[in-house]
């Protein structure tokens, strides 16, 4: 940390010798791994003796090692002035130049073996440009970290400087600072990675299992006892206990499996201001940083899960221009509302949402569920009679539910920004800054055309609000206030 | 309901009713039959509501910004202010340069505006103005 400002981006860098590994598994990939086993196979199959095999085996080994070394050797990156420049290609020279104003977002990612051997992976995200995002194997964290910087540090031309007072860090007494130092804003507890990891959905852990579903059958005979078969003459009485036994079994594994998953990845997540917006680290055996400046956020969504309700947390999503989003879940109320206040950088949020949508999205969620129970009961009758009319219940359930929709969405805008806020049991509500706008669009379905609604979709370049179900003369209001702001505000909107 | 919609609905349906009659017929030599007339009733319903749609197509410049409406079951007004223009272009594929029309994709960092079955040359015109006035807004930024 201390030699951070010894390195001289302008002098061409080379990655760390390590990068030779990660290069020859980026060559073997790009020959196709697949298509190499066949290879390797096809030939195995031929060749006369074990020795002959193992020339074979060492032949590509040092071919591929030459190759990863050449590659390395003929890879440079430096920062000349406010590009990046990358110079690489064994055979034929390639000259890349990255404009860093178009550079979205710096992430660096320190993959086990990574870790090992102390390097890190930098990802640059670089929104449009024909490879969208651009790698560099395995270089010191100080050479990363420095990039990070002046990535971050740089503002298109046309910006603002960065002002230390934009980070929400009154300037002591006006005089000119030193770039802030870094600051810390939240850091997640043992305790709240772990409830983080409850409060989710359980079925996430399954995303770990899928693959198992696939070889369910041969996994079968591992297990400690007889799957009982319907042949048995006891018949179907044993559903009675395997199957909640199979669901309990299900959900407990899944939610263990999930909380793996959420340690290892979300472990000591920790926010950071820095001066040149905010960076995001977290991970236990593969570390992950993601560095966005404050001005490519575009919309600000907070969500809270009933679990989440219980713990009163709640999950903060920060919509960036280009790939890397910067999530903080488990944010108590108080880290929520300073994340959104550096992120509203001095504007006006929407403090309170007092508007309703039309209570036509009642009838119209109600109508929909009976024509289609309708349908389904009468398909049904042949088969199971009068049992058939029990998806009528379904109806009322609808109605009521749409009818909580309804009333729990609400939505608002002040001369600076649009919110909208929606859910049934938990809820999710996002904020946008109306100068971040890119584009907007007033729609009418049949439905709302014969009632004087419409819908407003505001899009950024992170995502849309779009709040439906509104009076049209709202709606349109709406679009006309986000173009005025947008042709008078002269801020720059990433 | 885009079209796309309407026809995975309709497809749907078909293979309910094909699998609903084919257990009770074993005789499925009707089903080639049944799936043209399908295609056939799908094309009808897609070109009436083109029809209409054309109709309805409109689009609008304005000192600062440029809006497309349309849509038949779904009506819409996208606009883009031209200050968030990133690069416009013009696409003309086989069908449309035998009539000579075309259409001209205005891109924003956020979904992009397409106005279809412009003139050739209007859009010409079209995309110099766009491209223009989004130079001059970003200079006087």
């Amino acid at each position: 940390m201390s030699d951070f400002t010894s390195i001289d981006l302008a002098v061409p860098q080379r990655q760390s010798l390590w990068a030779v590994a990660f290069l020859a598994f980026r060559t073997l990939r790009s020959v196709g791994i697949v298509q190499l086993v066949l290879f390797v196979g096809f030939v195995v199959a031929r060749l006369p003796s074990l020795p002959a095999v193992l020339a074979l085996a060492a032949a590509i080994g040092i071919a591929l090692f030459a190759a990863a070394v050449l590659r390395w050797w003929r890879y440079t990156f430096q920062v000349d002035s406010d590009e990046l420049i990358v110079n690489r290609g064994v055979f034929q020279q390639q000259r890349l130049s990255i404009p860093l104003s178009r550079v979205q977002s710096v992430s660096l990612e320190q993959k086990l073996l990574h870790r090992i051997v102390s390097l890190v992976q930098v990802s640059l995200d670089t929104a449009g440009a024909e490879e969208a995002e651009f790698v560099i194997d395995a270089v010191d964290r100080n050479v990363a970290r420095t990039l990070q910087q002046a990535v971050a540090t740089h503002r298109p031309v046309t910006g603002e400087p960065a002002e230390p007072g934009e980070l929400g860090e009154p300037v002591p007494g006006g005089e000119q600072m030193p770039p802030a130092p870094e600051q810390i804003l939240i850091r997640h507890s043992p305790r709240r990675v772990v409830q983080i990891a409850l409060s989710q959905s359980p079925l996430t852990g399954l995303v770990l299992v899928a693959p198992l579903f696939a070889i369910g059958d041969d996994l079968g005979q591992f297990l400690p006892f007889e799957l009982p078969t319907i042949d048995e003459p006891t018949g179907f009485a044993w559903l009675w206990w395997f199957v909640p036994l199979a669901l309990v079994v299900g959900f407990l594994t899944s939610v263990a499996l999930n909380l793996v998953r959420v340690v290892l990845t979300d472990w000591n997540l920790t926010l950071r201001s820095t001066p040149a917006g905010l960076r995001r680290d977290a991970g236990l055996v593969s570390t992950t940083s993601v560095a966005s400046p404050l001005p490519r956020v575009q919309i600000f969504e907070t969500s809270q899960g009933p679990i989440e309700k219980w713990w009163s947390l709640r999950h903060v999503n920060l919509a960036t221009v280009g790939e890397a989003n910067l999530a903080i879940p488990g944010c108590t109320r108080a880290q929520a509302e300073l994340v959104r206040q550096l992120v509203l950088t001095g504007s006006a949020g929407v403090d309170e949402l007092d508007q309703h949508v039309s209570r036509a999205e009642i009838f119209q969620g109600t109508r929909n569920a009976s024509v289609v129970a309708a349908m389904v009961t009468a398909a049904l009758a042949f088969a199971i009679g009068w049992w058939s009319m029990l998806v009528l219940v379904l109806v009322p359930v609808v109605a009521m539910s749409s009818w909580q929709l309804v009333r729990r969405r609400r939505w608002a805008v002040t001369n600076e920004a649009v919110a909208l806020e929606k859910g049934l049991i938990g809820w999710r509500r996002q904020e946008a800054l109306l100068r971040k706008l890119n584009s907007v669009t007033v729609s009418q379905r049949l439905f709302e055309r014969s009632r004087g609604l419409a819908t407003v979709t505001i899009a950024t370049a992170a995502g849309v609000v779009s709040i439906g179900m509104i009076a049209l003369e709202d709606a349109q209001h709406l679009r006309d206030l986000a173009l005025y702001t947008v042709e008078t505000d002269r801020q720059p909107w990433m | 309901m885009s079209m796309a919609a309407f026809a995975a609905v309709v497809t749907a349906a078909g293979v309910v009713v094909s699998v609903v009659m084919s257990s009770r017929n074993t005789d499925n030599s009707w089903l080639p039959l049944a799936v043209a007339a399908g295609l056939v009733v799908l094309t009808a319903v897609a070109a009436v509501l083109r029809t209409i749609e054309v109709r309805n197509i409109a689009y609008q410049i304005r000192t600062h910004d440029i809006s497309y409406r349309s849509g038949v079951l779904v009506r819409r007004v996208e606009t883009v202010p031209y200050v968030r223009v990133q690069h416009a272009r013009i696409r003309q594929g086989p069908v449309q340069r035998r009539f000579a029309i075309a259409t001209l994709e205005v891109n924003s960092a956020g979904p992009d505006l397409k106005i279809h079955g412009l003139p050739a040359t209007t859009a010409e015109q079209l995309k110099a103005l766009v491209v223009d006035r989004a130079g001059d807004l970003d200079e006087s930024q």
